[in-house]
């Protein structure tokens, strides 16, 4: 009897994640061989999310100028705007290709924002894109 | 068999069971490593052949004009994190508020290794004159 209880919780929480997945927004971005981060429809690429939000990560990254050896071509880092504070689980090392990130948007709200964490070009240091945080 | 010898019994098995499993499972080892606190972005980049800053600082990127100055803009303005460079090797860090004091210097440090993510757990770092 215990363990078909613990078989239907089990397959509760299945459902409850698989729910959760198909609620979370897709957020399609381009880290460019130019060394932009680029959205389409947008001439400046800004994210806009509110907080606790779950979302989905849709990055394509093309390798720019330079790389690092272990093959990352960019990063993509959020950092709170204020203080320069990482936001723990937004690291994220970017190979060639598309890669899907599932992952939680701040629950503070504010002025983010995001960096390329590898050396891409001699225009790395202005791979940065604006992430706002609504409540 | 009386109850307190099943205790007695059962403790023995366990206790054999514990002092197996702990016998046969490798011990972290503590080792000591000579290099110096530098930033991930300069340390795994294939512009930096010396895993140097020489590069950012000859291009003249503002707040990086010596070891120190690009270590420290590399982490807190462009997101990098603190690693140990020990000849081509790259170690990562657990602790960067540590690591933040020596950046840009040569360190002897001590801990444990996270082979699986090359991760350095510092117990001790000194700087290395």
């Amino acid at each position: 009897m215990v363990a078909v209880k613990c078989a239907v919780a089990g397959l509760f929480c299945l459902f409850l994640a698989l729910s959760a997945g198909a609620q979370s927004r897709v957020i399609e971005v381009l880290a460019d061989k130019d060394s932009h981060f680029k959205i389409a429809g947008q001439s400046k690429p800004e994210i806009t999310v509110k907080a606790g939000e779950p979302v989905m990560l849709k990055i394509s990254a093309r390798k720019g100028k330079t790389w690092n050896r272990d093959g990352t071509v960019h990063g993509f880092t959020l950092l709170r705007r204020k203080d320069h504070v990482k936001v723990s689980g937004w690291d994220l090392e970017l190979r060639p290709g598309t890669q899907e990130f599932t992952l939680t948007a701040p629950s503070e709200p504010g002025e983010y924002e995001v960096l390329c964490t590898v050396i891409c070009s001699e225009d790395h240091e202005g791979m940065r894109m604006k992430f706002v945080v609504l409540p | 068999m009386n109850c307190k010898a099943k205790t007695a019994a059962l403790s023995l098995v366990l206790f054999l069971a514990a002092y197996s499993f702990a016998k046969d499972k490798p011990k972290d080892s503590v080792i000591t490593l000579q290099g110096s606190i530098t930033d991930s972005q300069c340390a795994f980049n294939v512009h930096s052949e010396t895993h140097s800053h020489e590069w950012m600082i000859k291009r003249g990127v503002q707040n990086a004009s010596d070891d120190k100055s690009c270590t420290l803009h590399c982490v807190k303005d462009m997101g990098g994190s603190y690693v140990l460079v020990v000849k081509k090797e790259i170690y990562r860090l657990d602790d960067q508020v540590k690591a933040e004091l020596f950046a840009g210097k040569n360190v002897k440090a001590s801990g444990t290794l996270d082979a699986k993510s090359h991760t350095l757990h510092i117990f001790d770092i000194q700087e290395d004159k």
